[in-house]
């Protein structure tokens, strides 16, 4: 459990230290990239919970999920099209989702420990 | 609870460093570049000076003000009643609610060519924006009041045009000649700058003609229209 912490850390130390910047007008896209990455990580977590999880297709999501989103958003500035919007939309909904899941598999794992641990 | 194996660890720890990177950069490319001083040092020491003079011209006003509140605390009521006309009156002055003389020059504004040639010709008419130009290039070479045709200029006099014809503090132009009183510190100087004015040549492409003479006391009349104040308010008491 504290490992995608600890791993938020190190990126987060990394990313301050370096000093790196994006130029404006392409701060779009990595905010985009941002949260696409978030999502296949809860979606990852959530496979992980359920038992259902398979690294390669969690490697080749991360992956072809942020290329997605950044191309979305570049076909839609150059269609003039806010198509950005159709990816945030589709990510923040399969987020929740993600989320709502977890919650529900670690409640039901706590609740079937307290039982056990009554009987 | 059943461990996880080390390989997805590691997926894990790569994927969501990875994010984390991403989410430092969006945080460092988000926020606002600082504004780097970019100033050497000769600009630097223009900037002191500046700086400098604006404290002093601070110095003398707090100055002022002081030796006021004495004179308000220190005389008797008389002596307080006396200050305050005193300051009312000044304060009158520098509003260009009362008549004011001094030495200062006198512009004429008239056609340039003579009278036999303006048979048939319509009458001149002296576009606001020139005034405008006038008053600011007066103001640029040092005058401290200005009237023209008779109307003193205070702050917020409006020079404008209705119906083709221009009103200074909401009363037309009359017809050419008109005079422009400017009263100043330097008359020689100010109407040596106006004999090469800028205005000048502005005036003429219009057909008019600025002259201008150095006169011992000139004397601008008040300002009697009730002066407007819109952007200001009463400082509370502290």
């Amino acid at each position: 459990m504290w490992l995608p912490v600890l791993g938020l850390m190190i990126g987060l130390l990394l990313g301050l230290m370096s000093d790196l910047r994006v130029p404006e007008e392409y701060s779009n896209y990595l905010s985009i990239a941002v949260l696409a990455a978030l999502d296949t990580l809860f979606g990852g977590i959530r496979a992980q919970l359920q038992k259902t999880f398979d690294d390669k297709v969690f490697i080749s999501g991360f992956f072809f999920n942020i290329l997605l989103a950044a191309g979305l958003a570049f076909l839609g500035v150059h269609l003039g099209v806010d198509l950005y919007l159709a990816a945030i939309f589709a990510f923040g909904v399969r987020l929740f989702n993600n989320i709502a899941v977890i919650r529900r598999v670690l409640l039901t794992k706590r609740t079937n420990t307290q039982q056990t641990e009554k009987n | 609870m059943k461990l996880v194996p080390m390989r997805k660890r590691l997926i894990f720890l790569i994927t969501t460093v990875i994010i984390g990177f991403m989410v430092a950069i969006q945080f460092h490319s988000t926020q606002e570049p600082k504004a780097r001083d970019t100033r050497d040092i000769w600009e630097l020491r223009q900037d002191v000076e500046k700086v400098k003079k604006v404290q002093q011209e601070l110095n003398s006003e707090i100055y002022k003000y002081e030796q006021l509140i004495e004179e308000y605390s220190g005389t008797g009521e008389e002596g307080q009643i006396d200050t305050l006309k005193e300051t009312l009156k000044e304060l009158k002055k520098e509003a260009g609610i009362t008549e004011i003389s001094g030495q200062g020059i006198v512009l004429t504004i008239e056609p340039l060519l003579n009278d036999e040639d303006l048979v048939g010709h319509s009458a001149f008419r002296i576009q606001p924006e020139l005034i405008r130009r006038l008053i600011n290039e007066l103001n640029t070479y040092g005058a401290q009041e200005i009237s023209i045709d008779g109307e003193r200029i205070v702050n917020t006099s409006p020079i404008r045009e209705v119906n083709d014809k221009t009103y200074i503090n909401d009363e037309p132009l009359s017809g050419i000649p008109i005079e422009i009183k400017v009263i100043t510190l330097d008359a020689k100087k100010l109407h040596a700058e106006m004999m090469t004015s800028q205005s000048g040549e502005e005036f003429a492409r219009e057909g008019l003609r600025l002259s201008s003479r150095i006169e011992s006391i000139v004397t601008l009349p008040p300002y009697e229209h009730q002066i407007r104040v819109k952007y200001m308010e009463q400082k509370e008491e502290t």
